[in-house]
């Protein structure tokens, strides 16, 4: 790994830690574990309140961005106002749901001065969870079936047994034992999540997830795979430790050749518990929230993104050092109601410029 | 502002070297490939420890009955049980 200073301001998005927690406060920790980290963290935030913005040993300024649903003209606009006040060298989003914009605007981005590492557009298409069924079936890699929910009656006509998962297309997962209880699952996050709503047939075992980044020249740069100890309700790992194991690393490999992917990724997987067999159950076309697991497993992976994005050449990671765990630990933060003040009424905030500083 | 950095030196190496499963001097054990870990007692490691070593049920049974006090007949019908848990775990 090259270990030269990493010089460069870097804009990440994905700020709110809560029990949900979003995949920014894991990919700054790996960027300031980097040996040659000497670098500037922006954080770019979706609300006043989210978590990250108050912890001033992970963002050096916070700023307030638009919803991806403002479309893109809004995001790069504002985008390019921060980048006005603090130049960026690279920005890392990593949430699902802004992806689509930011792939279409990082040619201009680039025009700018902003880097990125983010996928094809079409191959960000394929990570889709209505797509997860056909790319599977395509490639030759199991994966629970999937049907798209035309309405609630569908859920009593499934073509296949209860168990299943209801998912959002983006966010939100329940698992439902039989329709009564699929249908609430399915009013719920279609309330919350919008259309549309899908269900997966339950596998039942153990759950693994492997994060891996694409350098964009076809190669893979590092691999990190993790069984989760510990979940929330919502199925998020509270504690994982990382594993080693071959047949989980070749099917991690072949779905990411067929991806052709480019950046952060995360495969989730059910082993399953009768046959030993992998099942791929997502696709997320980012880092996870866990990703600073990868650092203690010797891959820190958000900080070759990043070396790579900025035109270093990286060598890929030997393999990753199984039996490393994490346990996740909520933390009160005590802030200043200023910095609450200076994220409402200018939309900033400068930890290490004083809270009144607008520039 | 100081960065959050890992823990120092080795801490985060395997203790037992990362190949192959582990098995601590207390009695965890620790299956690499599959992230799973399970705890035994004396005995169970004991066994554990021969079979990896490749020796064969006598050998365990012999062993058991020397280390601690229990016939051979009951040595081996727990010899039989643990190694018949081990094989539904994955690891014999």
């Amino acid at each position: 790994m090259n270990r030269q200073a990493l010089h460069a301001t870097v804009a990440v998005t994905g700020l709110n830690a809560t029990d949900s927690p979003a995949p920014g406060t894991g990919v700054i920790r790996c960027l300031r574990a980097d040996p040659g980290w000497r670098g500037r963290i922006v954080g770019l935030a979706y609300d006043a309140l989210d978590t990250a913005v108050y912890d001033a040993s992970l963002v050096d300024e916070a700023h307030l961005i638009p919803y991806p649903a403002a479309g893109c003209t809004a995001v790069l606009t504002r985008l390019l106002e921060v980048h006005g006040r603090t130049p960026i060298d690279v920005l890392l989003p990593t949430l699902d749901t802004e992806l689509s914009n930011m792939v279409a605007i990082a040619p201009e981005l680039e025009r700018y001065g902003i880097a990125t590492l983010l996928p094809r557009a079409e191959s960000l298409r394929l990570t889709s969870k209505l797509e997860l069924d056909a790319f599977c079936r395509t490639h030759g890699l199991r994966s629970p079936p999937t049907v798209v929910l035309e309405g609630p009656r569908h859920l009593e006509a499934l073509p296949f047994a209860y168990p299943i998962a209801v998912k959002g297309a983006w966010h939100g997962a329940e698992i439902a034992r039989g329709p009564e209880e699929a249908a609430h699952a399915y009013a719920r996050i279609r309330k919350r999540w919008g259309s549309p709503v899908l269900a997966q047939q339950v596998v039942e075992g153990e759950e693994y997830d492997v994060l891996m980044l694409g350098d964009g020249a076809g190669r893979l740069i590092g691999s990190v795979a993790m069984r989760k100890m510990g979940v929330t309700d919502s199925g998020k790992a509270w504690s994982a430790v990382t594993v080693s194991d071959t047949a989980l690393h070749q099917l991690a490999e072949r779905a990411f050749a067929a991806l052709g992917w480019r950046g952060a990724l995360e495969l989730e997987l059910i082993r399953d518990e009768v046959t030993g067999a992998y099942h791929l159950i997502e696709i997320n076309p980012r880092f996870p929230a866990w990703c600073y697991l990868s650092v203690g497993a010797g891959a820190n992976l958000a900080a070759a993104l990043v070396r790579i994005a900025l035109g270093e050449t990286v060598e890929p990671f030997g393999q990753a050092r199984a039996g490393v765990a994490f346990v996740r630990h909520a933390v009160d933060l005590l802030c200043s109601l200023t910095t609450l003040e200076q994220l409402v009424t200018r939309g900033s905030i400068y930890h290490d410029r004083g809270a009144s500083s607008d520039a | 502002m100081k960065g959050i950095g890992p823990p120092r030196g080795d801490a985060l190496n395997a203790p037992w070297g990362g190949e192959g499963p582990w098995l601590s001097e207390n009695g965890f054990l620790f299956d690499p490939v599959r992230g799973v870990s399970y705890s035994t007692n004396a005995v169970g490691a004991l066994i554990y420890r021969l079979l990896a070593a490749g020796k064969g049920l006598q050998a365990v049974v012999d062993a058991v009955v020397e280390r601690f006090e229990v016939d051979p007949s009951t040595a081996r019908r727990d010899a039989e049980a643990f190694i018949s848990q081990m094989r539904a775990a994955g690891l014999q």
